[in-house]
């Protein structure tokens, strides 16, 4: 290289080492939109004059190339393993799916103790108010586990603390609703 | 597992599909950060590094970066830009919290040699000659000189004719080399 091509070289890396990001610099979302093709003629436009005009703005555009061109599973330097370690780590394996799937689990064990329990208690006579109180506790349980028990509960607590003087209507409201026109 | 299935699954914070994306995209985002970092005069550390890849990896999991993508093969690319703002977005942060910018030395040096006087001069001459460029050509001779791209590449980066770019380089190089010659500073 020479002489005159190493002082380009110092003025560019001078002005890019001072990083001049602006408000006009492009976001990620308008970044993306540009490499997916998904901005109409006029804005490509306005954004490819603005990549060159902005030394930063044609730096990441430079480096999305190189990314591009390169294996992804190669580039750069190893990643410290325990850093990537950590980075796997935020995602729990206690996830929304698998916690919806232990509790539905959960309360399915409630039922099956529960049965279990019941037949328990005719089986072994000896153990009949055990196995029907260890029944009753299971059986208390699932219902507080299960959906339509919680909303029975919070119905019949709303209930309990508001007025009664619409419970007529509502009730006629109800008749009326399930009375079906064919009876 | 494909690479939609990849991001979708992701999105949905399935815990195996994310240690695949991890795996997979992990030295991309290390690499622009560092060559982000590396392209600045930040005086940064392994530290810094670390921890702007564990935020980056946060924010694609967390803000559902991944909604936002649409094509997959822009994937690649996408993310090295969010892993470079990411990176100047923490640059900014510590300069204005610790102020610790690199001192450019020679700028506050009182004596200069006869070498640097002649350097600096060379700068000048060559600074006001790619000021008065017009937009696209500094373009193309920033992406040429600084970071080594072939005019080919060039060409494909800011999508002008590859005669074009060639044109561009040649003319610019030969009027810097007019104007050294006129005021007596010679290309070595």
């Amino acid at each position: 290289m020479g002489k005159m091509e190493q002082d380009l070289k110092n003025y560019f890396k001078k002005e890019s080492g001072n990083i001049k990001k602006t408000f006009q610099c492009l976001g990620d979302e308008i970044f993306l939109d540009y490499l997916e093709g998904r901005l109409d003629s006029q804005r490509r436009k306005d954004v490819e004059e603005h990549f060159c005009q902005c030394s930063f703005c044609l730096s990441q555009l430079n480096l999305v190339f190189e990314a591009k061109e390169s294996n992804i599973r190669n580039i750069g330097g190893k990643v410290p393993s325990k850093l990537i370690k950590k980075a796997k780590a935020l995602v729990n394996d206690d996830n929304p799916n698998s916690r919806r799937r232990v509790k539905r689990m959960k309360k399915n064990l409630f039922f099956a103790g529960m049965i279990l329990f019941f037949i328990t208690s005719f089986i072994w006579p000896k153990y009949f108010v055990q196995s029907l109180v260890a029944a009753l506790i299971l059986g208390i349980r699932w219902t507080f586990e299960s959906e339509g028990g919680r909303t029975l509960i919070m119905v019949v607590d709303s209930w309990r603390r508001n007025s009664h003087d619409q419970d007529d209507a509502i009730v006629k409201r109800l008749k009326d609703r399930f009375k079906s026109p064919h009876l | 597992m494909n690479e939609s299935q990849l991001i979708s699954s992701c999105l949905k914070k399935d815990k195996r599909a994310w240690n695949i994306f991890v795996q997979k995209y992990s030295r991309l985002i290390y690499w622009a950060i560092k060559k982000r970092f590396s392209g600045s005069n930040f005086n940064f550390n392994q530290d810094d590094v670390d921890y702007i890849f564990q935020e980056i990896f946060l924010v694609i999991l967390q803000g559902d970066k991944l909604f936002q993508v649409k094509d997959i093969k822009a994937i690649s690319g996408w993310l090295a830009v969010v892993a470079s703002n990411k990176t100047v977005d923490f640059m900014r942060q510590k300069i204005k919290e610790d102020r610790k910018l690199v001192v450019n030395m020679t700028e506050i040096k009182d004596e200069k040699s006869e070498q640097e006087l002649y350097d600096r001069d060379l700068m000048n001459v060559v600074s006001s000659f790619i000021n008065t460029l017009p937009a696209k050509q500094k373009a193309v001779i920033s992406l040429n000189i600084v970071e080594g791209r072939t005019h080919s590449e060039i060409s494909k980066i800011i999508n002008i004719p590859i005669n074009t770019v060639s044109t561009i380089i040649v003319r610019a190089k030969q009027k810097i080399r007019e104007e050294l010659d006129k005021i007596g500073l010679k290309d070595l």
